[in-house]
């Protein structure tokens, strides 16, 4: 049997990660879940164990993605989305500030760009917003945010904090964006809403801001 | 600045999602490390994205689904938490010392010798032995590292206790104490 703290230690050597080649992981999250919930075949589980034992950060997801894992009841069923209903024939009797909201909100994350690094890792460093957080907005706000490399393509994303939608703007090619009155139309001040920019280099490569806030003046 | 996207685009299911936001949620915080807590909302929110894209591209939204998009979001907070410790900011070894569980550099530089030392002596097994035993280390049960390799529960026993005595020996040649 192992002494005590033994695969303890050993698993956290595994997964330690010191130093930046320890801290990249080539392998897709999509694989190394695939393996952590038993979905690969012998051969494409050896692979993928192959690259968690050359990189901590690797490991670490993995031990994450066991953990994530050991609960009950994972093939329940969520209940399915309602059916998707033209805008026109939502209620009538909700708010229209509600009824713009929502429709924006559908409207807005369905064309968030649809492939963002997500499940892949090593997505690199984090577009950085210009500004605070908390910052005012209003009619004349320009929303800015710092470069990427030459060439990029900017998406931004306005929402509530409940995550309706307020605006959705892609393609930009400059690092900024100024924001449209009819955004802000109906919202109390002292509204706090989010904002978050992703951005695609010439390469494909995207990365995003984290969220900031901004409160409607 | 680009056309707008027209209202009419297709629609996603923003009753859908707020209905499985609490799931999501509680996951995020089930999975989140304690020093992560503060950005759970963050990690909800790239969820809800992650899981809107997810439905528009057919992918019906299970409870192991959302558990899934909780792990990946946090899995990159994990990571970007590394990386901006990692840069100097004004809070500098602090900041590296939250990710880093709290350890010294004499403890990380022992740790990180112990796992040189282990690749080492896990690349010395063979295939079979140290894959299952790559699985029990990482927090598999037997029988799972058993069965993920087609192995008999008795057969991953078997490998998994051989190849941790030849690991201990390999690991005290090396001068480390497993």
């Amino acid at each position: 049997m192992n002494p005590p703290g033994e695969r303890d230690r050993l698993a956290d050597a595994l997964t330690h990660v010191d130093s930046p080649e320890e801290g990249s992981c080539e392998l897709d999250l999509d694989q190394i879940w695939a393996a952590a919930a038993g979905e690969l075949e012998p051969e494409a589980l050896s692979e993928v164990l192959e690259q968690v034992r050359r990189s901590a950060a690797c490991a670490e997801a993995y031990q994450m993605a066991i953990a994530a894992l050991a609960e009950e009841g994972d093939a329940e069923e969520l209940p399915s989305p309602p059916p998707l209903e033209a805008p026109a024939n939502r209620r009538p009797w909700l708010l229209p500030a509600v009824m713009l909201g929502a429709v924006a909100a559908a409207v807005s994350i369905a064309l968030w760009p649809a492939s963002d690094p997500g499940y892949r890792s090593g997505s690199g460093d984090a577009v950085e917003l210009h500004l605070p957080e908390g910052a005012p907005i209003t009619a004349d706000t320009v929303l800015t945010w710092a470069p990427g490399e030459s060439g990029s393509r900017y998406a931004v994303l306005l929402s509530t904090e409940s995550l309706t939608t307020i605006a959705r703007e892609e393609g930009l090619t400059t690092n900024r964006l100024e924001v449209d009155p009819a955004w802000l139309e109906g919202l109390p001040a002292g509204t706090r809403l989010r904002w978050q920019v992703m951005a695609t280099a010439p390469d494909g490569t995207r990365t995003s801001s984290a969220p900031q806030h901004l409160v409607v003046e | 600045m680009p056309p707008r996207a027209p209202a009419h685009d297709p629609p996603a299911p923003p009753e859908a999602l707020r209905a499985l936001q609490p799931v999501l949620r509680g996951e995020v915080s089930r999975q989140c490390p304690d020093h992560l807590r503060a950005q759970v909302d963050d990690m909800v929110q790239a969820g809800l994205l992650r899981m809107a894209r997810a439905h528009e591209r057919g992918q019906t939204l299970t409870k192991a689904y959302v558990k899934k998009v909780a792990w990946s979001v946090t899995v990159d907070a994990v990571r970007k938490a590394r990386r901006t410790a990692d840069q100097p900011t004004p809070e500098g070894p602090a900041a590296l010392q939250s990710v880093s569980a709290g350890r010294s550099p004499e403890d990380r530089a022992a740790v990180s010798e112990l796992r040189a030392a282990l690749r080492e002596c896990l690349d010395a097994l063979t295939r079979t032995s140290r894959d299952v035993l790559t699985l029990y280390l990482l927090g598999h049960t037997i029988r799972e590292s058993a069965t993920r390799l087609r192995l008999t529960p008795k057969q991953g026993e078997s490998r998994i206790y051989k190849g941790l005595d030849t690991l201990r020996d390999c690991l005290r040649n090396k001068g480390h104490q497993p």
